[in-house]
């Protein structure tokens, strides 16, 4: 028997009143007649006692950013201004603006930053979405596409000559990044190289977002699509039970993989 | 196929069909899911990032939340994305060095991580992170959470015998490491 399997097992069960009769009874017979066992079991006891005191953190400042983030958009919206709506989105997003592409040139190389477009992406939450105007009032639009099929344009950003498009069927969200440029491909992390049409292109997976990274016509553009379908059903059924929407319906588990194709489409990359 | 823009699917505050808004949740367990990530995790940056992952699956399965203890809901919620995270990084090894010096170099401590763990009771927390992950979410959900066995056994999916041999094993480890 090991250090570790020394004392008896029910002992945490029994501290804890997680023992049936049975076990209770044989354990507080067992602790009335050993100091051993009384020592182990006040040894627990501390162990818990000092577990349960850790106090309750008050989240720092970015967190709460993050949580704010998460709340209902409307009653928000109607309190800001356009210029501040826009002025807010981009005081969020400039840190991971800076840092998605780095450049000698912003018309020469570029090497995109693409764990860092994956933290943009996923950094985006409901709070952070497109106040409600038009897409043609967003700085960017003219270099990207209103909608794709089937999923919407929520979030257009722009910082110098860097475009940040989300798109959302509603459920899921695909980012695009978009900078002139060439791009450094021995630069890039370990992945697939491919090609689309004629357009030598990047495919990996970086925190389990499906990456594509493309360049075309002198510009680079980084895909950012959520995670992989197999694996967030798995998490959403471990997490919410079946109840999870969509859960069955074979077009959700088709739509995250159309997803990557439908941007490669529209913006003609294959062409 | 034409999907409805997600936000006008969204709940407004202060619904009263028993479901609470997000802005409730925030309000009331955002502390509550940033402490949970942090005993988990051990470290401000990794709860952050653990608590940006809980948000993403709590604003997709909120509309679905079936009142009961929201606490347990939310806990279960961060414990498998720890989880998932843990066996992820454990699939596939690379991730172990990521472009994040931090992970790489022996992490530098900023003023207020010092001053946060100087009244973090550092000790213990040092002590629960050294457990094995599986071990860890088990006392954490016990000790930190407040949840029975049964609770935790079916927030892991796995067996009460397993729940009781992990908590009993963590809190055991944790006696050789506090002394």
């Amino acid at each position: 028997m090991t250090e570790l399997d020394g004392p008896d097992p029910r002992l945490s069960a029994f501290l804890d009143g997680e023992t049936d009769e049975e076990e209770t009874a044989a354990i507080s017979e067992m602790v009335a007649q050993s100091v051993e066992a009384r020592n182990h079991l006040e040894e627990l006891r501390q162990v818990r006692q000092r577990v349960r005191d850790l106090p309750l953190l008050d989240p720092p400042a970015d967190v709460w950013r993050l949580l704010a983030g998460g709340s209902s958009l409307a009653p928000r919206r109607r309190t800001r201004s356009r210029a501040q709506s826009l002025a807010v989105g981009a005081v969020a997003s400039i840190a991971f603006w800076a840092a998605v592409f780095s450049s000698d040139n912003l018309s020469a190389s570029v090497t995109p930053e693409v764990g860092s477009a994956v933290s943009a992406h996923a950094s985006v939450l409901p709070g952070d979405l497109a106040p409600d105007f038009g897409v043609n009032e967003m700085p960017g639009h003219e270099v990207m596409p209103e909608a794709l099929p089937g999923m919407e344009l929520i979030r257009l950003d722009r910082s110098g000559s860097m475009t940040h498009a989300m798109y959302s069927d509603g459920s899921l969200e695909i980012s695009v990044f978009e900078q002139p440029g060439r791009v450094k491909w021995e630069a890039l992390p370990p992945g697939e190289p491919v090609t689309l049409g004629r357009a030598p292109a990047w495919q990996g997976e970086i925190d389990g977002y499906e990456v594509l990274v493309v360049e075309r016509r002198r510009t680079v553009y980084i895909i950012v699509a959520e995670p992989a379908v197999a694996m967030l059903d798995k998490e959403m059924a471990s997490d919410m039970g079946d109840s999870m929407p969509g859960r069955g319906d074979p077009s959700f588990g088709d739509r995250l993989g159309r997803a990557a194709d439908q941007v490669v489409e529209v913006f003609g990359f294959r062409g | 196929m034409a999907v409805e823009p997600r936000r006008r699917r969204r709940r407004s505050p202060g619904s009263t069909d028993g479901v609470p808004s997000w802005d409730e949740v925030a309000q009331e367990h955002g502390a509550f899911i940033y402490t949970v990530a942090y005993r988990l995790t051990g470290k401000r940056d990794d709860a952050q990032d653990l608590v940006q992952e809980v948000l993403l699956r709590v604003r997709r399965g909120l509309q679905t939340y079936q009142p009961g203890s929201m606490r347990g809901w939310l806990s279960r919620i961060t414990t498998n994305a720890f989880l998932d995270d843990v066996r992820r990084r454990q699939r596939r090894p690379t991730d172990a060095l990521p472009e994040d010096p931090e992970r790489v170099l022996p992490p530098s401590v900023g003023a207020d991580e010092a001053l946060a763990q100087q009244t973090l009771t550092n000790e213990v927390q040092e002590a629960i992170s050294s457990l094995p992950e599986d071990f860890r979410a088990a006392v954490v959900l016990s000790d930190v959470v407040g949840m029975s066995y049964q609770e935790i056994s079916d927030s892991l999916s796995v067996p009460i015998g397993t729940v009781r041999s992990r908590i009993h094993r963590g809190r055991l480890q944790l006696r050789e490491v506090l002394g």
